[in-house]
């Protein structure tokens, strides 16, 4: 298992090299640079900068030099001084636009996704156990206008509904007062008053394909003979179907974690654009537009990482859940 | 276990009915069974598939599924000293009869590999038997789970009792069902097809280990088997089973002796033998058990009888009738005395064709090898699996060739090899061409292909071979297309083919799946003929299918080998099976060919140690048997690592210190048979298995 491990670590290296530098050259690969599109922006303010202006302002921000050459750069940089660059869109080193904003995207996704899960798995089991009952039913219709509706226009829909009839307008994750303030008891609150609807939004469309994943798998195992020899056994329903058909459902579900930290980062770009969170989803949509090249990069690098991180994670559980992945790799190891 | 009271019933099945569901739509899948099974004694219940065996084993434990239906009828248990419980009133949830299952009445399910789940070790499967029944603590419960492993002759139970299924042979896994459930000390034994997926010698000693067991608990027993030699190994009771219904049920001498239901008499007549005259043709039942969606009314077994009576069997079904004491059958047409009247129409007696011997073979195998590197990583060595480790052979034409052996010898990779699914290691495959040998083997793939029209394969699961987005046309025509041939010339074949095998053209829009397992079979068979081959290979062709469907295939393949002069290399672990259909037969053992020889000859003296081993397995429906037999002991050696000298000697009881240094050569010796061993059996003595039957 640990060599099983070390073997995965061994390959995080070279993925991310490549990684970052397939990221470094999407960035740059439409035609101009930050200081085009900042000049652009500056004229259609009556503010014309002339070539001298911007050959200066590429030189402070070292976009004058080769790609190959800023890459380099940026990479010994941010390995020898952890240093991720700049961003210029927002004046500011691109370690401190993305760490305010983590703390934030990581609780929203977190607990959504706890959320989802609690609620969605027991439904799903429950559906297929009960198939064809009434709730079976409800929860099944449910599900599928819940993966049919757009996620933005469900967010789009709550807001207005709220709007009119509270009169408040529930965007974002802070009140206006507690937007800038320090931490506190009231702003924690605050935070609070605000989750529950990008949860709702965003869990109501992860819920419906959970429960649909896991009515479908266990629909599968309830068929399979060691139900049936479970029962034989004497065991009662209630464990005989935990222990042999809800685990064994399970795996397929597990497998299919790797990609759960990419998500609780991006989380859903859209709807958080719609309901104005300051999550990471927005920010890397942004520096993108705006070319804002190292802030976009190191995004992007990090969106890879947790990707890794999120396979191996996956992988692990799976084989602790699973003994015959697991016994594979002790197998190897023992012959080793 | 003295006072147990032998032959009382211990369980008695009355007149029960089970539907199903199917949207608002009822089936019924047991029409009126009624049976006992006695202490001490074993009840077989027999019938082809889907007659509805399983459904009442499972009816007995009310552990059917949600969509099936207790109708009438009772479940009579008679435990020691206890009122009677008719289980078919429980309620299936309820705790009544969770004490009864797997405490009473365990149950040993049709595939181990899957009653048993890979996520839990064996140990703790048992071992949770004994704490849901009664407060046993962890510890008690692996004492005693280990003590049952011991008992069915696990070896190293201590250890295996932490092992998963899947690290299991499929002996070891039937022993770990057999364990499980037997250690609740159940007084009813339900087994279901125990042995069908194992190994001849790996049954027979399964079938010892469960008499074994019976006699030292007293329990009753309820076997289910579709294998009539495997009922007169087991049985002392038989019930027949058609279509939900028992047509036939008596002491099992009487019931194999002398069959009085038309469906018993076709049960025995289609199974080919090891033993008896060799038919050219075997009996069959012709069509095959249909769905429970089109249960005919009347006799359900009227559309495939021979003694059918229109205007009567069509209209009622027949009552059970008693024949005499504990004998009963249900048929219209049994007389007053209830033998069955009218004669049975018997196949016609073709004269055996020979092949001709003096022109040159059409295959030729030499020295053929396939080894395959298995696992290995960054720093692991791979193993070796040493598959196909030298064979050679000649096929004539219009001449079948059998080839046998257990599991995991290699049978499957000879005919892949052959056919040029995996390139050999080693060795030569000439096929001959225009009265020139090609070596297939040596031919680069481009070339290859040309001769793929001459060599064809039928697979043993036809369904897995065919895309099930195709149709059959499509199927049939595939390989004339990829030859290049024209559309009207290929839509001819796919009809002329069709013919042959018997199929009806207006099946071919039709995707495969719709077809019965037979049916699907004699589409395999239509798509090896279609591109004209010279040799087919045939990889367990009949093993999927039941008796009856089994003789259909079989007669169908000796027809087309007649009227086409085909080869065949036909491989199958059934021995029965490749005496009846082959000129001659190779046994094959951890790779190798050990005995190579004319039918009659290997099967009246069979001189290598082996080849005797495994005639010894094999059961037959013949009735005052159940002598005690030399088993077979110990498993096929792991193909990574064979054992030095001859590859048998570990199992073989005739081993020198010769066996264990030098492997043996395979040698002629004497009329035209092959034998590799340093002590072959004299020639003239016969087997036990010959005696006249
Ligand atoms: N859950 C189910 N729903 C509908 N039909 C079913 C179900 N289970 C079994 N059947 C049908 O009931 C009939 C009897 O099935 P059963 O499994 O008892 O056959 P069997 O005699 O054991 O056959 P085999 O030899 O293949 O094991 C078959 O026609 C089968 O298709
Ligand atoms: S009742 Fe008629 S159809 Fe049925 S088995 Fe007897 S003879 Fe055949
Ligand atoms: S060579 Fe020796 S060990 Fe091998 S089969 Fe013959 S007698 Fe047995
Ligand atoms: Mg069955």
């Amino acid at each position: 298992m640990l060599r099983f491990i070390l073997q995965r670590l061994l390959w995080v290296p070279p993925t991310l090299i490549a990684i970052s530098v397939v990221a470094f050259a999407i960035i740059n690969l439409p035609p101009g640079d930050y200081v085009d599109r900042y000049a652009l922006q500056a004229a259609a303010q009556g503010d014309v900068m002339t070539e001298a202006q911007k050959e200066a302002l590429r030189i402070t921000y070292g976009l004058d030099a080769p790609i190959p050459v800023q890459y380099v750069r940026w990479m010994s940089d941010m390995l020898l001084h952890g240093n991720f660059g700049w961003s210029f869109q927002h004046s500011r080193p691109v370690a401190e636009v993305i760490g305010e904003r983590l703390g934030l995207t990581a609780i929203l996704s977190i607990v959504t996704l706890t959320v989802t899960w609690m609620i969605a798995i027991p439904i799903g089991i429950y559906s297929a156990v009960r198939r064809y009952s009434i709730a079976d039913y409800v929860f099944t219709s449910l599900g599928f206008f819940g993966l049919a509706l757009p996620n933005f226009l469900l967010a789009l829909a709550l807001m207005y509904a709220l709007f009119v009839f509270t009169g408040q307008s529930v965007g974002g994750l802070f009140s206006s007062q507690y937007a800038d303030a320090p931490w506190s008891l009231g702003k924690v609150l605050d935070l609070l008053a605000h989750l529950w609807i990008p949860i709702l939004v965003l869990g109501i469309s992860g819920m419906a394909s959970i429960i649909r994943t896991i009515r479908a798998n266990l629909l599968d195992e309830l068929r399979a003979p060691y139900l049936s020899a479970a029962r034989a056994k004497g065991l009662p329903e209630t464990w005989a179907l935990l222990k042999y058909p809800v685990r064994h459902a399970m795996n397929p579900f597990v497998s299919g974690l790797n990609d759960v930290f990419v998500h609780i980062i991006s989380g859903e770009t859209i709807v958080a654009i719609v309901l104005g969170l300051e999550t990471t989803g927005p920010l890397l949509f942004d520096a993108l537009r705006n070319q804002d090249m190292f802030l976009a990069a190191t995004l992007i690098m990090f969106l890879g990482i947790l990707g890794m991180i999120g396979t191996l994670f996956s992988d692990v559980l799976l084989a602790w859940l699973d003994p015959r992945i697991r016994r594979q790799f002790t197998l190897v190891e023992r012959r080793a | 276990m003295a006072e147990v009271l032998h032959d009382t019933p211990f369980l008695e099945v009355r007149d029960l009915h089970v539907s199903f569901a199917e949207g608002d739509r009822q089936f019924t899948a047991l029409d009126g069974v009624s049976f006992q099974v006695r202490r001490g004694r074993t009840l077989c219940l027999v019938g082809e598939s889907g007659c509805g065996k399983s459904l009442t084993a499972k009816a007995i434990l009310q552990v059917m599924g949600d969509n099936a239906r207790i109708g009438q009828g009772g479940i009579w248990l008679c435990r020691d000293g206890r009122e009677s419980i008719d289980i078919a009133a429980l309620d299936p949830r309820g705790s009544a009869i969770r004490s009864i299952r797997g405490n009473d009445i365990a149950m040993i399910y049709q595939e181990p590999m899957s009653a048993l789940s890979p996520l839990y070790t064996i140990g703790d499967q048992i071992s949770e038997v004994l704490r849901w029944h009664g407060n046993t603590s962890r510890s008690e419960a692996r004492e005693e789970a280990i003590a049952v492993l011991r008992a069915v002759g696990m070896p190293a139970p201590e250890k295996r009792f932490d092992a998963y299924s899947f690290e299991l042979s499929g002996g070891q896994r039937q022993r770990a069902m057999i364990a499980m459930a037997l250690v609740g000390r159940p007084q009813l034994l339900i087994a279901d097809e125990p042995t069908t997926a194992l190994d001849v010698t790996t049954q027979a000693v399964i079938l010892d280990l469960l008499r074994e067991r019976q006699q030292a608990q007293g329990m009753a027993m309820l076997f289910i088997t579709h294998d009539l030699g495997v009922v007169s190994e087991v049985a002392d009771d038989v019930a027949v089973m058609y279509m939900g219904r028992i047509v036939e049920s008596g002491p099992v001498a009487e019931v194999l002796s002398d069959p009085r239901h038309p469906y018993t008499r076709g049960l025995l007549a289609s199974r080919p033998s090891v033993t008896g005259r060799r038919r050219d043709r075997l009996e069959t039942i012709p069509g095959t058990v249909p769905h429970l969606h089109n249960r005919p009314s009347g006799c359900a077994f009227f559309a495939r009888c021979g003694h059918r009576r229109p205007g009567e069997c069509d209209r009622q079904a027949p009552p059970p009738r008693q024949l005499a004491e504990a004998r009963q059958a249900a048929c219209w047409a049994l007389d007053d005395e209830g033998h069955l009247q009218a004669a049975e129409t018997h196949a016609p007696a073709v004269a055996r064709r020979k092949p001709d011997y003096t022109c040159p073979p059409l295959l030729k195998v030499r020295g053929l090898k396939k080894h395959f590197l298995q696992g290995g990583g960054l720093f692991t060595k791979p193993r070796r699996v040493r598959s196909l480790d030298g064979v050679s052979f000649d096929i004539w034409p219009g001449e079948t060739l059998g080839l046998v052996g257990e599991s995991g010898c290699g049978k499957s990779t000879l005919g892949q090899t052959v056919i040029g699914l995996h390139k050999p290691s080693e060795g030569k495959v000439f096929l001959s061409n225009k009265g020139h040998d090609v070596d297939l083997a040596a031919l680069p793939p481009a070339a290859r292909r040309r001769h793929w029209r001459d060599i064809r394969m039928v697979f043993q699961d036809p369904n897995g071979s065919f895309n099930p987005r195709l149709t059959v046309y499509d199927i049939l025509a595939e390989v004339l297309s990829v030859a290049g041939e024209s559309r009207p010339a290929i839509a001819s074949r796919v009809h002329e083919v069709m013919r042959m095998v018997g199929l009806d053209t207006a099946y071919l829009d039709r995707h495969a799946h719709a077809f019965s397992g037979g049916q699907r079979q004699r589409i395999g068979i239509a798509r090896a003929l279609a591109s004209r081959p010279r040799l087919i290979i045939a990889d367990e062709p009949v093993s999927a299918l039941d008796v009856s469907v089994q003789a259909q295939i079989l007669n169908l393949l000796r027809d087309l080998q007649a009227e086409l002069g085909l080869s065949y290399l036909f491989i199958s672990h059934d021995l029965s099976v490749v005496r009846h259909i082959s000129d001659r037969v190779a046994v094959m053992y951890a790779g190798q060919v050990v005995e190579l020889a004319p039918t009659e000859e290997l099967f009246s003296a069979p001189r290598h140690p082996y080849t005797r081993a495994l005639l010894n397995s094999v059961l037959e429906p013949t009735v005052a048997r159940r002598t005690e037999r030399q088993r077979l002991a110990g498993s096929v050696p792991d193909p990574a690592a064979f054992p030095e000298g001859c590859r048998f000697h570990p199992r073989c009881s005739l081993a020198s210190d010769e066996c264990r240094r030098t492997p043996p050569p395979l040698a002629a010796s004497g009329s035209g048979r092959d034998v590799a061993c340093f002590h072959p059996l004299p020639a003239a003595v016969p087997v036990r298995l010959l005696e006249p039957a």
